[in-house]
């Protein structure tokens, strides 16, 4: 009953850019994962993972509980690396350096998404998001979540940078 | 056991075969099932490590439909039999088995499936698998083993065939140098046979064949010139033989013109006295009739007793060569009788012991030449001892079943040691002033030994020499 429930709400809730508890966990749980299914972001981390989760004002609240759920996840831990996690604005993740994977928790038409996610090819960092809108912008990867859950990639941000996934992540997400 | 080469290399061949094939048999049958085994548990290994980390990011995304298609692809690998997934919770996720007709026993690989950012256990994954392909391989194995084998026999057969076939002109050549002989005359070996080893062989045969022939014939020459050679040998020595027996003859003529001298000297002297008794009575005017024919009586008889002895000598001296059986007595007697004479002025008695009359076979003057030769030397030796006067002859005539034995002994010293190995010798005599030729007791040896078939010794006794003559009875 619970899945017949979400399958019908998640939907509403990705398009409706809200963030309710199931969704945060399912992200919680695979946005890392994900993370160290790419070559460049694995060799990348030399002691800690930093995982920054970007975030606009009206979705702070949701961030801080993706946080929490991570942290209760991994315990601070992300495959024998400590896991750091940050809750930052646009404005200071183009500050940001370090990262190896930025969660956005933005509005699709925000002004410094572009900025946002031209920093993170830069500095050759994933960019998740819970929106196909985000996708569509720039961010590399995005999840469908309905009856199982599905991954999706842009072509595009993972050619450009590039990003190099593993074979099983590949045949399984569906490009953009 | 075969003991043809040919055989022999069939025996070798097989053993050899057996030794080469049947080890590499039995290594394979052994290790490399193991080693199947073991390459094939690495191989689904590999695999297995390949797709877990799929498995492990499709269980992540919890992508069944991509899940099961994952797990399919282990029964690409035709040896896998079951697969399965099992959750945490003993919940299968997954699970497939693979049917086949024929196994024969199964290893099961467990691993878990642990999620490589968590290290968290996300499912167990157990795949069975066969060593069925390890007895195919084994079937298949002996199968091409057997061809193998077969075809070798085919080889090995058409090849024996072909050498018997190649070798069989040895067993002709054999043959024919079997049949070979050195007293006819044989055809060169003749084969159609063009391999250079089987021309090399009869080659080598017709040429020792040859050479045998060559020498055959030189052989032949050598024979026939020795053979020429030792008649012509034969020839000369019959004739210094017969040269020397006719010397030796010579040599007792000789003798025995002295024996003779003593033999007539008697009635020489008596006819003489009748003769000048006749003529003293006629010349008185008293030879009467009576007295007349009593001289007479008495010429004649004693003419007739020189005409005995002369008769005596001729029959001594012809040259009549027939053998015949006869008693060695008679001769004996008759050689007595010539010496007799001169035996009793020289006071030498004799004796004869006359113990087997058997006969012997041979020619009989050559036999008396011998007893003559023998009782002459007697004589000589008895006359010449210088602290004696006369002697003693003795001859006794013995035998067995096969031998007769005349034992011819004297009283004249004996034979010196020092010569006895010689006195046989031709030309060796001790008779000094030429009264000696040297040659009877030589010729006396070669009449008893060649024409007799018999032998001539001599032993001395405390008087004197003994001779003995052993001869075969007549047969």
């Amino acid at each position: 009953m619970k899945k017949i429930v979400l399958i019908f709400l998640i939907p509403l809730l990705l398009y409706g850019t809200s963030y309710d508890s199931t969704l945060l966990q399912i992200g919680a749980k695979i946005f890392p994962k994900v993370a160290l299914m790419e070559k460049g972001t694995k060799e990348r981390i030399q002691s800690t993972v930093n995982f920054v989760i970007v975030t606009s004002l009206s979705n702070k609240a949701a961030a801080q509980r993706l946080s929490e759920i991570m942290e209760h996840q991994y315990n601070g831990t992300l495959a024998d690396h400590p896991l750091a996690l940050f809750i930052v604005s646009p404005k200071e993740a183009l500050e940001i350096k370090n990262a190896h994977s930025f969660v956005l928790l933005m509005d699709p038409d925000d002004s410094i998404l572009p900025m946002v996610l031209e920093h993170a090819a830069k500095t050759k960092t994933l960019t998740f998001s819970f929106d196909p809108l985000l996708l569509q912008k720039g961010a590399a990867v995005s999840l469908y979540i309905g009856r199982s859950v599905k991954p999706y990639i842009n072509l595009a941000t993972l050619k450009q940078v590039p990003f190099t996934f593993e074979y099983g992540f590949l045949k399984l997400s569906q490009p953009y | 056991m075969t003991q043809t080469l040919i055989g022999k290399f069939a025996w070798v061949f097989w053993l050899l075969y057996i030794a080469v094939i049947a080890p590499i048999y039995i290594f394979i049958q052994v290790n490399v099932s193991s080693v199947l085994n073991e390459s094939e548990k690495a191989k689904i290994e590999l695999i297995i490590q390949t797709l877990k980390p799929i498995i492990s990011t499709y269980l992540t995304f919890d992508q069944t439909d991509m899940l099961n298609d994952t797990m399919r692809t282990f029964f690409q690998n035709p040896n896998i039999k079951d697969v399965s997934l099992v959750g945490v919770n003993h919940n299968i996720i997954f699970e497939r088995h693979y049917p086949h007709s024929d196994i024969h026993k199964t290893i099961t690989l467990t691993t878990p499936v642990i999620d490589s950012i968590t290290h968290q256990k996300q499912a167990t994954l157990l795949i069975s698998y066969s060593n069925n392909f390890v007895h195919d391989l084994q079937y298949k194995l002996f199968t091409q083993l057997i061809v193998l084998s077969l075809f070798a026999l085919l080889i090995f057969t058409i090849t024996y065939i072909y050498f018997r076939k190649q070798f069989f002109v040895l067993r002709l050549l054999a043959n024919w140098m079997g049949d070979y002989s050195i007293h006819k005359a044989s055809e060169p070996f003749k084969s159609d046979n063009s391999n250079t080893e089987i021309l090399t062989i009869t080659s080598s045969a017709n040429k020792m064949v040859e050479t045998i022939e060559d020498y055959r014939v030189q052989m032949e020459e050598i024979n026939n010139e020795l053979e020429m050679r030792v008649e012509n040998e034969i020839i000369q020595r019959r004739e210094k033989e017969q040269l020397l027996i006719h010397q030796s003859r010579l040599a007792a003529m000789g003798e025995m013109i002295e024996s003779i001298a003593h033999q007539w000297r008697q009635p020489l002297n008596i006819i003489g006295l009748a003769v000048a008794d006749m003529n003293m009575k006629r010349a008185l005017g008293a030879l009467g009739e009576q007295e007349l024919e009593k001289n007479t009586a008495i010429i004649d008889n004693n003419l007739q007793f020189m005409s005995n002895t002369i008769d005596d000598f001729r029959n001594f001296f012809n040259m009549d060569k027939e053998s015949l059986n006869f008693a060695p007595i008679q001769p004996i007697h008759e050689i007595f009788s010539l010496l007799d004479e001169q035996l009793r002025y020289a006071n030498i008695t004799y004796l004869i012991h006359e113990k087997c009359d058997q006969e012997i076979f041979g020619v009989v003057n050559e036999f008396k030449q011998v007893i003559l030769n023998i009782i002459n030397n007697a004589q000589d030796a008895i006359k010449s001892r210088k602290n004696q006067i006369g002697g003693k002859i003795e001859i006794t005539l013995r035998c067995d079943s096969a031998y007769l034995y005349i034992d011819i002994s004297d009283t004249g010293g004996g034979v010196p040691i020092k010569i006895v190995e010689r006195i046989f010798e031709p030309y060796f005599t001790t008779k000094l002033h030429n009264k000696g030729t040297g040659i009877g007791l030589y010729m006396s040896k070669v009449i008893i030994e060649q024409h007799f078939e018999g032998s001539l010794s001599v032993n001395n006794t405390d008087d004197g020499a003994l001779f003995t003559l052993t001869m075969p009875l007549k047969h």
